[in-house]
């Protein structure tokens, strides 16, 4: 076989005082070597790949909420359900994300709170912007959040929750009962959380997320550090 | 398919279809990058430089700053590998060229720099033993024979002293392109064509001794 090496030119590379016998036996014989190296890899060291492949750090769950909710926030409309948001009133400004349905009410510690989204296309608190005076000091407490659900959904600015800012203590996936527990420290109250529901595909599998299949309703206790 | 540039930002983006991806790259690249290894080193010492090279290539995907490029970087990346790999084995205690494998391997090193040819000096035990491939290709007269397993040991010790030039005459006889192999070199198209040239030249020498074996006038015991 000849190599080939034709440039644009049509040059081959050959030069006539190789184009001998033995010149072509040297290649067949290259080239049988080749073949018999190359289905030796093929055929063999098939642990070698399970090896390889499991040795590549698969992202952890904390990574792939934070890239599904990133390719989600870009990616999606309507079509894929309501827009969700974790948002710390107070801390962020106004978070732009797809507008959708009211979000109902939500509770914390008795605070009631109507966000509606559809208008303004932002979350904002009782139609006005949150202030960090709304909620009472209470340092130490710890929000745990109940999701049922087997991927949190945190979007908008997701760095909010998953920045080094704000410290998520713990971010567990109970698979019997198909929760995830996110604890995440807050120092203050009003650093509150409310979650609607929606899609999200991860590695090819659809996950819905509902809350108490109550769209838009926080499931959450309060547990006082050191609980 | 995807191509290498769509799945390397798959894998740093670290999202959907993660594992796909790393599992489509590892899946192109094994078999070349092995060959592309077995060229230097052991059978063994390949397959665990292959593992690091491609944890190192999921690793640094970040890194890539022209994403056309991908394939190319791919290529860069595992010949660094081995180059890092053949400094650490201590190759200029085997009387390696005493300058750097990086100016050595694939380029064109004049009469006056050769690799030693010493036994050992890169070891390829992953080659099927001389007798079973010379009795692959039984067939034809006792001199016909004779001159396939002079050519094949002859090719052997090529190797031996040549293993850059061995690896692109073979890519080039199992069909890559000259494009194809450039990448693989780190070369540029021209550079790559003048390499494959004087690769040929060089192999000739080899196997000069087994033209008379092609004699249909010589007897052999």
């Amino acid at each position: 076989m000849t190599p080939s090496t034709h440039d644009k030119q049509g040059r081959s590379g050959e030069s006539s005082e190789i184009e001998d016998d033995v010149y072509k036996m040297a290649q067949q014989r290259l080239k049988k070597f080749a073949e018999i190296e190359r289905h030796e890899i093929v055929s063999s060291s098939r642990s070698h790949r399970a090896r390889t492949l499991s040795s590549i750090e698969s992202p952890s769950l904390y990574e792939k909420l934070r890239n599904s909710l990133r390719d989600w926030q870009f990616a999606t409309g309507s079509a894929v359900g309501v827009a969700a948001t974790i948002a710390a009133f107070g801390i962020l400004p106004s978070i732009p994300f797809i507008p959708s349905k009211s979000v109902g009410l939500m509770e914390s510690g008795g605070y009631e709170s109507k966000f509606d989204t559809a208008t303004t296309g932002s979350l904002t608190r009782g139609g006005a912007n949150a202030n960090e005076s709304d909620f009472s000091a209470d340092s130490g407490r710890v929000v745990e959040l109940l999701v049922d659900h087997p991927m949190l959904a945190a979007l908008s600015d997701a760095k909010t929750l998953l920045d080094d800012d704000v410290q998520i203590s713990s971010l567990t996936h109970d698979i019997e009962r198909d929760f995830v527990t996110m604890v995440v420290p807050v120092m203050t109250e009003s650093e509150v959380y409310f979650l609607e529901q929606y899609n999200v595909e991860i590695d090819g599998e659809w996950f819905s997320f509902s809350l108490n299949k109550k769209p838009a309703t926080v499931i959450y206790k309060n547990v006082t550090r050191g609980e | 398919m995807k191509t290498d540039a769509e799945l390397l930002e798959i894998v740093v983006r670290r999202g959907f279809g993660y594992k796909r991806a790393v599992a489509a790259l590892y899946d192109k690249y094994r078999v070349p990058i092995l060959r592309f290894f077995r060229g230097f080193v052991s059978k063994e010492d390949a397959e665990d430089l292959l593992h690091e090279n491609f944890l190192m290539i999921i690793s640094r995907a970040s890194s890539i700053k022209n994403p056309s490029a991908s394939t190319a970087w791919i290529w860069q990346v595992t010949r660094n590998s081995l180059y890092k790999f053949l400094r650490t084995q201590n190759l200029k205690s085997r009387r390696i060229y005493s300058g750097d494998i990086e100016e050595i391997l694939f380029k064109d090193r004049g009469e006056d720099k050769t690799i030693d040819s010493g036994a050992d000096t890169f070891r390829r035990d992953g080659l099927t033993p001389l007798a079973d491939i010379t009795g692959a290709c039984a067939g034809g007269n006792a001199a016909s024979r004779v001159a396939e397993s002079c050519v094949s040991e002859n090719l052997l010790r090529f190797r031996e002293v040549h293993p850059d030039r061995y690896f692109v005459l073979a890519e080039a006889l199992e069909g890559s392109s000259v494009a194809d192999i450039a990448v693989k070199i780190g070369r540029s198209l021209d550079a790559t064509y003048r390499y494959m040239t004087e690769s040929r030249k060089k192999l000739v020498p080899f196997i000069e001794p087994c033209r008379k074996f092609l004699s249909d006038d010589e007897a052999v015991a």
